[in-house]
């Protein structure tokens, strides 16, 4: 059975997921691009010249262009997503088939990942996660094979260039605001790096890093820091991530300035590669450094109803790709300039939900089911307009999905409220879930509001 | 008088004192037969007096808190929300003066907004928007109705709204709603919708645009009322400003899309233009 074959099994069965259940999501997308590739070669080592550019990395000064030719890409991507109130267990995979006219069809990249994730509080979640990655890329072999480079008759010729990476670990991911999520992530894994027979090699890397992801009229989403050590050879990606943090944010601002309602520009760098990505992400990004320019426009209103982003998805990107180090092999160094256009298709999808955006009460045959998130085991009391505010008010049970939940049979109408626990006597009130509908009490806090429509 | 009597009568004196001050105090005996003649619930204001006792509130504090409740009513305006805001004020350990200050507050916002409201009441149009026939009309407006209206209207004032717009927003319903088989409950209903969508960025007549589509397309009070939330998830998902969007949901519901699905739409950040 091969990768291929593997690949459209789990497609198949993403797509049989049953999305409507509430506590499963599901999503897939079809990512096509083409586009022109120019490949270039420079030299390595020590050389006499050349200049170092922010986010595109050293050139040399005997940069020249080898080769140009289209090149037409399909990457397929999905997730399925399993939610309980504290509980999300998460399967996600991508594979980039790419082809072009200088002869290197195939399966460029494949990855997947699977990931629980358990949430201690509203805001906070702990998770571990593991990952598989598998990067074939002709583009160095090529070069060795029809480019600049002599073949030195070692067997190189024909063989492509691959590296396996599998790594484990835990996972911090904090909501610091509505907007604002970090994320620290942590692990340890194995890397088959396969270049040739006599080049084949194994690597053992710890690794660190942390992420943000921050949405409002801006959005900012990248790697702050990444630490990564490996046994025998790897790049060094630590306080460099920092700096280019600070060259992203201009970005953002250009990104805003450019921005319609409809139409979003992205200009984002990365650095080096981020060891952890989203399933929908360019495999051949990851292995470069880029600049990359995206032109996104969502056209909406296709007739689909699904809890879902907008189906279709354009851009246009700009890639310039530093290829696989290649400092065993040569002193040359394979560069490659893309340009290329391209559409996704959301062929299904459901939106993440949030434990900690989950809502405070569902509607029932008869009144609602009142559900808050627990802290801890402190027993909590619920009071407001439904009772004449008399303390300590109803009690809440704790339930075993980590909220405290009690039936409230109540009239039509809207009802503030609050939450108290009761500590030695004393009365604390428990400050609000961000995204609960509040409303100025005019003591100078904040009572939720419960609405309860007509039946 | 030797210096015994008058040691003693000093005791006297005290101890008496003391014995009054750790009774309860009855609010004043006047501002009961007022509310009492006024039509006020004997049962919440027994409430609010025997947790002001418990609250260590002397008898002048409970009165502060019981006088615009009892103006209210010999105003025939709904107490009820003030009465809570009593209650509300004592559960939070609120200073007594401040619990006063927030009702005598709340307490001028309904009077303004029972003005409105009555003077709104006095178009045919108005009646016949919340479901009196021209028969009914003749009888007044069912008290439960207008206090519904007045009340949510006071909710709207306080949280912001000018009395002008509200004005303007109750006279664009009696002329522009054409469906006349409301029951009050959504007019009340579409009062507080209006006042939760109308966001500092957000112009006033989007909203209310949105709203009287929406009521002249027979959206239920449930639907009626999950329309904040869901526009702030279209927000969310879809970035676009809150006026496109409730433009969009309006010509979505005047264009006969059931509203389930604009809500739909409007969480997923999928409404069609």
């Amino acid at each position: 059975m091969n990768a291929r074959f593997l690949g459209s099994l789990v497609l198949l069965a993403w797509l049989s997921l049953p999305a409507h259940a509430r506590q499963w999501q599901t999503a897939a997308y079809l990512h096509s691009e083409a586009g022109s590739q120019m490949e270039l070669t420079g030299s390595l080592g020590a050389p006499s010249g050349g200049i170092r550019l922010p986010v595109i990395g050293y050139l040399p000064d005997d940069l020249k262009a080898d080769a140009s030719y289209p090149f037409l890409s399909l990457a397929p991507s999905g997730l399925v997503r399993w939610s309980a109130a504290r509980t999300t267990m998460q399967a996600a995979g991508a594979a980039r088939y790419h082809a072009s006219r200088a002869g290197d069809a195939g399966l460029q990249y494949a990855y997947a990942r699977l990931s629980g994730l358990w949430t201690i509080r509203p805001t906070l979640a702990l998770g571990l996660e593991t990952a598989a990655q598998h990067v074939a890329t002709g583009l160095a072999l090529r070069l060795y094979r029809d480019g600049p480079l002599e073949h030195d008759g070692t067997g190189l010729s024909g063989l492509t260039s691959q590296e396996a990476d599998f790594w484990m670990g835990p996972y911090l991911r904090w909501d610091a605001g509505a907007d604002l999520t970090l994320a620290l992530r942590g692990g340890v894994g194995h890397r088959l790096d396969r270049r040739d027979v006599r080049l084949s090699r194994n690597a053992y890397f710890v690794h660190g890093a942390m992420n943000l992801r921050w949405s409002d009229r801006w959005s900012l989403r990248g790697t702050l820091y990444t630490w990564r050590r490996s046994t025998t050879t790897g790049p060094r990606q630590d306080a460099w991530g920092s700096l280019w943090q600070l060259a992203y944010l201009p970005t953002q601002a250009t990104r805003f300035l450019l921005s319609t309602e409809m139409i979003r520009r992205d200009v984002s760098a990365l650095f080096d590669e981020p060891l952890l990505t989203d399933p929908d992400s360019d495999g051949l990004i990851r292995r470069s450094r880029s600049a990359r320019v995206t032109q996104t426009t969502w056209i909406t209103g296709l007739g689909f109803e699904s809890d879902a982003e907008a189906p279709w998805t354009f851009s246009i990107h700009l890639d310039w790709i530093r290829s696989l180090n290649t400092d065993l092999l040569t002193d040359l160094q394979p560069y490659s300039l893309q340009l290329s256009v391209g559409a996704r298709y959301k062929l299904h999808g459901g939106k993440e939900r949030q434990p900690s955006a989950r809502a405070l009460w569902e509607p029932l045959r008869h009144g609602i089911r009142f559900a808050w998130p627990a802290e801890d085991d402190a027993p909590l009391y619920l009071v407001g307009d439904f009772n004449n505010w008399a303390l300590p008010g109803l009690p809440l049970r704790r339930g075993r999905d980590g909220y405290h939940t009690r039936i409230l049979d109540l009239p039509p109408g809207t009802y503030a409220f609050k939450v108290l626990r009761l500590v030695d006597g004393r009365v604390p009130w428990v400050p609000l879930p961000p995204h609960v509908t509040a409303l100025d009490d005019g003591f100078g806090g904040l009572n939720g509001l419960l609405v309860i429509p007509n039946p | 008088m030797s210096l015994r009597i008058v040691t003693g009568y000093l005791g006297l004196s005290l101890l008496l004192a003391w014995g009054a001050a750790a009774q309860p105090h009855p609010p004043v005996q006047s501002l009961l037969v007022r509310a009492r003649a006024a039509g006020l619930d004997a049962e919440q204001i027994g409430l609010v007096t025997q947790r002001a006792s418990q609250a260590g509130l002397d008898a002048v504090q409970t009165d502060a808190l019981l006088e615009p409740v009892v103006q209210l009513a010999e105003h025939d305006l709904p107490t009820h929300k003030v009465l809570l805001k009593a209650l509300e004020g004592l559960a939070k350990q609120i200073s007594p003066a401040r619990i006063a200050a927030v009702l005598d507050t709340l307490a001028r916002h309904t009077e303004r907004a029972g003005r409105i409201v009555d003077a709104w009441l006095e178009q045919p149009e108005a009646r016949r928007l919340i479901g009196l026939s021209v028969a009914e009309t003749r009888k007044g407006v069912p008290r439960s109705v207008r206090f519904k209206i007045i009340e949510s209207l006071t909710q709207a004032t306080m949280q912001g709204l000018s009395e002008a717009d509200m004005q303007a927003f109750l006279s664009r319903m009696a002329r522009e709603v054409h469906r006349r088989d409301g029951s009050g409950a959504d007019v009340s209903t579409a009062i507080q919708v209006l006042h939760d969508l109308a966001a500092p960025a957000t112009h006033l007549n989007v909203v209310a645009d949105l709203m009287i589509v929406a009521l002249n397309a027979g959206v239920s009070e449930t639907n009626l009322r999950q329309f904040p939330a869901a526009l702030r998830e279209a927000r969310q998902h879809s970035r676009r400003p809150a006026t496109e969007l409730m433009t969009l949901a309006a010509s979505a519901l005047s264009q006969g899309e059931p509203a389930t699905r604009v809500l739909n739409h409007l969480r997923s950040g999928t409404l069609p233009e």
